[in-house]
């Protein structure tokens, strides 16, 4: 028997053990808001994060704060990284600051996932960004985020192959379906674009650009026009050149769709003024072959956002206070910009908001890769024609997915249709008010 | 272990020693046999290409640096980088691999480990003891098997964030030690592996019933331990619904969704494509060479599961 | 089983013991099975409420069954049944006729190397299922895959994400991750079919075909037709490949292609909380539903056998 008692309490110590050391490494990974300034101990901030150029960041502002100290993640960007960061909030796990594009505030804000910042940076935002942007991150009256970067589209193309082809950067939607039948003509293999299907965001800038509205508000109502005329027409636009086959419709990000510009068989693509940075990652060997300019129009120079991001604090934050002073130090301090633009593996070519920052970054900015060419002055011309009055929807990202699911099986026409109907519906479900 | 194999493979013998040859091959001329023969086998080396190519081209891509990966063809070599991309999975992010595979063991080898225990002791207790109500309650048991975890995950979640053990150990431990079909099949081993005469004879000679189950009950189970206590393992490793429905914290990640967090960076950054495939192999390697050391117990277990 | 009479203290020591050892698991049973079912129905019957543009909070409200009847008549959720129902009309038989004919091969007297082929058909279940889908998801991506290469040396081209192809792209992958667990299971099978009963084929002078069609095949139904139903049960479960495969940017397999994708959304993206309850609870009536029909299947098999 004692024998049998012996092995039996060694087995029950271990268990004990074991769920003891379990229940002590539960409770560390748990709590990140020890640390408290008070106790003279720097300010722990998380920063949760999917943009460029972050690491060098976090590491230039450690280097010259004391008080605040910030441990940054990277996560994915899009739908996963949204929905890991809400649930984070959800969980009472949430990092203090992270990256919000434009077309999620809303959303995340009408969510109850955001800190509002109005005490801490609402002079900020106010004295230093223009009204356009301001007004993609205020809503009700709060300020929810602070602008980082305004992302113009911009038009990137081969300089090289654009030559060989014998075709002209086209300025209008009308010329870009003329070269891409001219290119079709040449070679059946290559195709001037790609346009896929996966990345409502784009569809959306485009819409943008014509002219289109995909959500308004009217006094306390929301009003959606995911499938408006210029929506339409911008829609239609592209089902066309997808079902004549005069660009390809890679999924986007995708590695086939960067072989195919690498090997030459897209010979151009619909970015943004950030677009400029991940090529030197993604087409190492491409350097000097591509050049930037404005985004074909539909007659009369426009431009959409395409992207855009800003910063905010999640709800659960205890220090409110210090991540306000990370972000208005990445957003409009001369050291954080050109900290972004110092990472040597994939530096930032976000053009900031803030117009000081502007000429920070461009004089920062590596221009070889683009054979020297001041893309930031090109981006910046391009802010000036960004077509005021766009608002995003507080059910963002669930129109998106709408418009992709549906897009990729029926064509864009009938993507925006699913977007209207899933933006109303889910403004209703949510007992929102509709705008009739 | 004969006993098990025998027990749950009825014919396993066959396994170890080679059939008398059927009166068939007799009969057929030689030259027909032959191509019959070359058929049969080549079909099956088809089928065993088809298997191990992925695994093989893993090995092969581990080797490569992000410019090769895309560069050079699948099964081809272009400068040896494989101990380059090892330290970098190993390093990456302060060491942040080591520890998804240390969680991994956690909630696999700790978490299957402590079900198989709290099976075997409640089968066992079903097939050994009358109390009252006694086939009610295995009806309850039997029940829970008829319910697909993946199935009511979601509904864990919200209970799990109304505890607040959303995003802790426990919210992926706590459901992994609940195993009905375990208590099902180690019920069946009780009957067929633990003799009543035996127990009795403890009995008489003065022995506690713990006594009895830990010393006498519990090696005798030993081969329906390890078949739970696979089917446990393979579970919980599986397991990347709950892992990414439960967990947000990278630091309380298993392999898998770390793997799968670096998978959707691969979009905005192509250089984690070595990562997540160097990080793969690391994960499998040691699964394979386990699956092979307990051959054994894989196949008792699954005939098991189909013979029931 | 010969029990000491209910007096004796031997008797309540047994009590005792089973007490202790049964007690835990269904402690832990009413904590991980039942309690969420239970507060998975209590949050079904609530929605959430916010007003005006919505900057202001929001409020559950009760709202009775709306969220079941919103599931049901959602087309997503109701479409992601027909995807299944398709993808099983093509999996099925890929697979389970695959893993069949392997076992009969392997169980035929012709076959060498038993042992190893065993293992490597095999050998695919011990990967997890994720790195299952990340592996061959990068097989079929062009750039990566050798697959791809290898079509490509023959002058041909497949894109493996495309709507015609992207299902038979999902079946492989399962396929590869099954096959050779099932054929396991079917070789276990055969190897308990009498020998004599084959012998007496063969005397009778059928061929080898025709013993594993005729003899071997149909003695083996009732594992076949289980394994069909557990692999139904499976199959409303299935996440992790389309997950991935819709990560990717297959065209054709959207956010809410399964039922268990339609739920995630429901949660995690749309954080529509009632909704995903709801649809779990559905998704569950109907996993259970199947569960039991199978074992009651597999009981009376069972009885008419032994």
């Amino acid at each position: 028997m004692t024998r049998t008692s012996r092995s039996f309490r060694t087995a029950s110590l271990a268990a004990v053990t074991a769920l003891g050391l379990l229940a002590t490494v539960t409770a560390c990974g748990g709590g990140d808001s020890s640390g408290a300034a008070s106790d003279g101990k720097p300010v722990t901030l998380t920063y949760w994060t999917w943009t460029l150029g972050a690491k060098s960041t976090v590491e230039a502002f450690n280097r010259t704060h004391k008080d605040i100290q910030v441990k940054f993640a990277e996560i994915p960007s899009g739908t996963e990284g949204y929905s890991k960061l809400a649930n984070a909030v959800k969980a009472g796990n949430a990092p203090d600051v992270a990256t919000i594009e434009y077309q999620m505030v809303p959303e995340f804000a009408s969510q109850g996932n955001l800190i509002d910042l109005t005490e801490y940076a609402g002079e900020t935002v106010k004295s230093k960004f223009p009204e356009s942007v301001q007004s993609l991150v205020t809503f009700g009256g709060k300020t929810w985020t602070v602008p980082y970067d305004v992302a113009p589209q911009l038009y990137y193309y081969r300089t090289d192959l654009f030559k060989k082809y014998g075709i002209e950067v086209p300025k209008t939607w009308d010329e870009f379906k003329t070269a891409a039948e001219k290119v079709k003509k040449q070679d059946k293999n290559v195709r001037l674009a790609s346009m896929p299907k996966s990345d409502p965001a784009l569809l959306a800038a485009l819409s943008w650009q014509a002219g289109g509205k995909w959500f308004a508000t009217e006094g306390d109502a929301w009003k959606p026009g995911v499938n408006d005329a210029a929506t339409k027409k911008v829609a239609a636009y592209w089902d066309g050149l997808v079902n004549d086959d005069l660009v390809q419709s890679y999924a986007g990000w995708s590695p086939e769709e960067t072989k195919a510009r690498t090997s030459g068989k897209t010979l151009s693509f619909l970015g943004a003024s950030w677009s400029a940075g991940g090529m030197k990652t993604s087409m190492p060997d491409l350097a000097g072959k591509w050049a930037a300019a404005p985004m074909p129009n539909w007659g009369t120079a426009a431009s959409g956002n395409y992207g855009g991001t800003s910063y905010g604090v999640l709800k659960g934050s205890d220090h409110a206070e210090a991540a306000t002073e990370f972000i208005t130090w990445l957003t409009t301090n001369k050291a954080g910009v050109e900290a972004r633009l110092a990472d040597l593996e994939s530096p930032s070519s976000a053009l900031p908001a803030n117009p000081e920052m502007r000429e920070v970054a461009a004089a920062k900015f590596d221009t070889a890769y683009l054979n020297g060419q001041d893309v930031y002055a090109l981006a910046s011309q391009q802010v000036d024609t960004i077509v005021p009055g766009w608002t995003w929807g507080p059910n963002q990202m669930d129109v998106y997915t709408a418009v992709q699911d549906t897009a990729a099986k029926s064509g864009f026409v009938a993507g925006v249709d699913a977007g209207q109907q899933k933006a109303e519906s889910g403004i209703e479900d949510r007992g929102l008010k509709l705008a009739k | 272990m004969s006993t098990l194999t025998h027990d749950t493979t009825p014919t396993s013998q066959s396994d170890t020693g080679p059939r008398p040859a059927p009166a068939e091959t007799r009969r057929r001329p030689a030259a027909n046999l032959l191509l019959s023969k070359g058929i049969v086998n080549g079909i099956l080396l088809v089928a065993a290409f088809y298997t191990l190519m992925p695994v093989s081209w893993l090995l092969f891509a581990a080797t490569k640096n992000h410019r090769d990966l895309f560069a050079t063809s699948g099964f081809s070599f272009g400068d040896f980088n494989l101990f380059a991309n090892l330290e970098r999975v190993l390093t990456f992010n302060d060491g942040i691999y080591l520890r998804w595979f240390g969680n991994s063991i956690l909630y696999s080898v700790v978490g299957s480990a402590a079900s198989t225990l709290l099976c075997v002791a409640t089968g066992y207790a079903f097939d050994k003891y009358a109390f009252r109500g006694k086939e009610k309650l295995f009806g309850v048991v039997l029940g829970g098997v008829l319910v697909p975890t993946t199935v009511i995950q979601l509904p864990m979640y919200l209970l799990a964030s109304k505890a607040g053990i959303v995003n802790t150990y426990w919210a992926l431990l706590l459901p992994a030690l609940v195993n009905p079909f375990g208590v099902y099949l180690a019920r069946v081993f009780s009957e067929g592996y633990v003799p009543n005469e035996v127990l009795e004879a403890a009995r008489v000679d003065g022995a506690g019933e713990l006594r009895l189950f830990a010393r006498i009950s519990l090696p005798m189970l030993a081969p329906g331990f390890m078949t739970i206590l696979l089917f446990s393992f393979t579970a919980s490793w599986n397991n990347f619904f709950g892992a990414l429905v439960m967990l947000n914290d990278d630091s309380l990640y298993p392999v898998n969704l770390g793997l799968f967090m670096w998978n959707s960076v691969t979009q905005q950054q192509p250089e984690y494509y070595s990562l997540v495939i160097t990080g793969s192999l690391v994960a499998v390697v040691p699964l394979i060479v386990a699956f092979v050391c307990l051959q054994r117990f894989w196949r008792s277990g699954l005939t098991a599961g189909a013979v029931k | 089983m010969a029990l000491p009479s209910a007096a004796s203290p031997l008797r309540r020591s047994q009590r005792r013991t089973a007490a202790l050892f049964i007690v835990p698991f269904f402690v832990l049973f009413a904590v991980v099975m039942v309690a969420p079912i239970g507060y998975a129905l209590w949050m079904g019957l609530f929605q959430e409420r916010s007003s005006g543009l919505g900057f202001g909070g929001a409020e559950r409200v009760f709202s009775g069954l709306d969220n079941y009847t919103d599931a049901l008549a959602d087309d997503g959720f109701r479409s992601s049944f027909a995807h299944i129902a398709l993808y099983c009309a093509l999996y099925i038989p890929v697979m389970i006729g695959g893993s069949l004919a392997l076992a009969l091969l392997v169980d035929s007297a012709l076959a060498r190397a038993k042992r190893f082929f065993q293992l490597a058909l095999f050998l695919p279940h011990a990967i997890p299922g994720l790195i299952a889908s990340i592996i061959w998801i990068y097989l079929y991506t062009p750039g990566l895959s050798p697959v791809l290469d290898w079509i490509g040396a023959f002058g041909g081209t497949w894109d493996f994400y495309s709507n015609d192809h992207v299902l038979a792209s999902m079946v492989n992958l399962c396929a590869w991750q099954w096959t050779g667990y099932n054929m396991v299971i079917f070789y276990a099978a055969l190897q308990a079919v009498p020998r004599e009963v084959i012998e007496a084929a063969v005397v009778d002078g059928a061929g080898a075909l025709r013993t594993a069609l005729r003899i071997k095949v149909p003695m083996i139904a009732s594992a076949v037709v289980m394994t069909v139903l557990f692999t139904c049960v499976g199959a409303i479960q299935i996440f992790t490949e389309p997950k991935l495969l819709n990560q990717r940017g297959a065209p054709s397999i959207d956010t809410e292609w399964s039922p268990t994708l339609f739920i995630w959304k429901a949660g995690f993206v749309q954080h529509d909380y009632g909704l995903a309850a709801a649809a779990s609870l559905l998704l569950a009536a109907l996993g259970i539903a199947l569960s039991y029909f199978v074992t009651r299947l597999g009981n009376r098999w069972k009885a008419a056998t032994s």
